[in-house]
């Protein structure tokens, strides 16, 4: 697992930063939030399956932030877990409230490290958003960690913090998590290998 | 893909890792963000220079003022009037107007001069003379109701 926690060659620790943030600092929040933005959007967007419900999330956990900087303590979690637990609660406490997934994300990122052709990226976007479906299609406590432990890269001891649980309960929930992900993936795979058979015969 | 085993399961993820890592939220989040820090951290008091141009709007302002404390004359509590505790200060004379300052309420200060003896008609007693006039600060709640009065001294 990469440590996500350290701060940049040329910036400060977050605890430096979030000290000053509870300071008033305007510019130590400035770059909290350029640091720790992305994980939480994305974190969000694949929980909620919606771009502009993430923007929303990542609002909220910076506001939260802005107002509780001088409540953080260092010594009970690192930022990255204060802020992916705030994502969490914000994202379940929405998704309750709204009950639907109001879109699947869009493909189309995953061409950009020299596919071959482009049938074969074509197939490679088909893959990845069938695989970002089927993450979406997951219970809201498995996605949580699959999204934080694989695709955020946040140890299993940092995710356990974040959601509140045990870390066997993540280690048993990521283990069922990629059986479910692999089960739906292997069910949809026939269906999309006709469709691209279909689509290349039209072609 | 035919039967994704564990191991394409983990190849897939890590190629959906790569294809979002620079996924980030678009630019309007972070103004808004900005935005609602600048909001909290805005001034909570501010001064208002007594320039040669604003001196006529402040004794306007206190023209209005002094009227609008007669209205409300009878909700001045004299009672909470706070002095300096000790008589050789020269602290500023706090009087209580209507409710008092909340908790964790964001107050402006307004600075104006207005006639001694327009505080005076309001039963404040001031060391200026009835003909003079006197600089105070009107504390101004979030509801933009006046909450105190201070005499400058």
């Amino acid at each position: 697992m990469q440590d996500i926690e350290a701060p940049d060659s040329h910036g400060e620790s977050d605890q430096a930063l979030i000290q000053r943030t509870a300071a008033g600092d305007r510019e130590a929040f400035a770059t909290l939030y350029q640091r720790h933005q992305g994980a939480v959007y994305r974190f969000a967007r694949l929980m909620t399956g919606s771009s502009p419900a993430a923007e929303d999330v990542v609002q909220e956990v910076f506001l939260v932030l802005m107002n509780d900087a001088a409540r953080y303590d260092a010594g009970r979690a690192a930022l990255t877990t204060y802020l992916f637990g705030i994502a969490r609660r914000v994202t379940r406490r929405r998704l309750l409230r709204e009950r639907r997934f109001v879109e699947l994300i869009n493909a189309g990122d995953g061409a950009q490290d020299g596919a071959p052709n482009a049938s074969e990226a074509l197939e490679r976007n088909d893959t990845l958003q069938r695989l970002r479906e089927a993450i979406l299609s997951l219970p809201s406590r498995y996605r949580e960690v699959v999204i934080l432990c694989e695709l955020e890269g946040v140890t299993y001891e940092m995710a356990a913090a974040s959601i509140g649980c045990a870390i066997g309960t993540i280690r048993s929930r990521l283990h069922r998590a990629r059986k479910l992900l692999a089960t739906k993936l292997h069910r949809t795979e026939g269906t999309c290998t006709g469709t691209r058979a279909v689509m290349r015969c039209a072609v | 893909m035919t039967n994704p085993d564990d191991q394409n399961l983990s190849a897939l993820l890590d190629a959906l890792r790569r294809s979002q890592s620079d996924e980030s939220a678009p630019f309007n989040v972070e103004s808004a963000v900005m935005r609602a820090w600048d909001e909290a951290h805005a001034p909570a008091v501010s001064n208002i220079r007594v320039t040669a141009a604003s001196w006529v709007a402040s004794v306007a302002a206190a023209a209005v003022l002094a009227i609008s404390l007669t209205a409300v004359g009878g909700r001045l509590r004299s009672a909470a009037i706070v002095t300096p505790s000790h008589p050789g200060e020269t602290s500023p004379t706090v009087i209580l107007v209507g409710e008092p300052v909340r908790d964790g309420e964001q107050i402006r200060l307004v600075r104006m001069r207005m006639p001694a003896s327009a505080l005076h008609a309001l039963g404040v007693t001031s060391t200026a003379a009835l003909g003079d006039d006197v600089d105070i600060d009107v504390i101004v709640g979030e509801d933009g109701v006046a909450r105190a009065l201070s005499l400058n001294p």
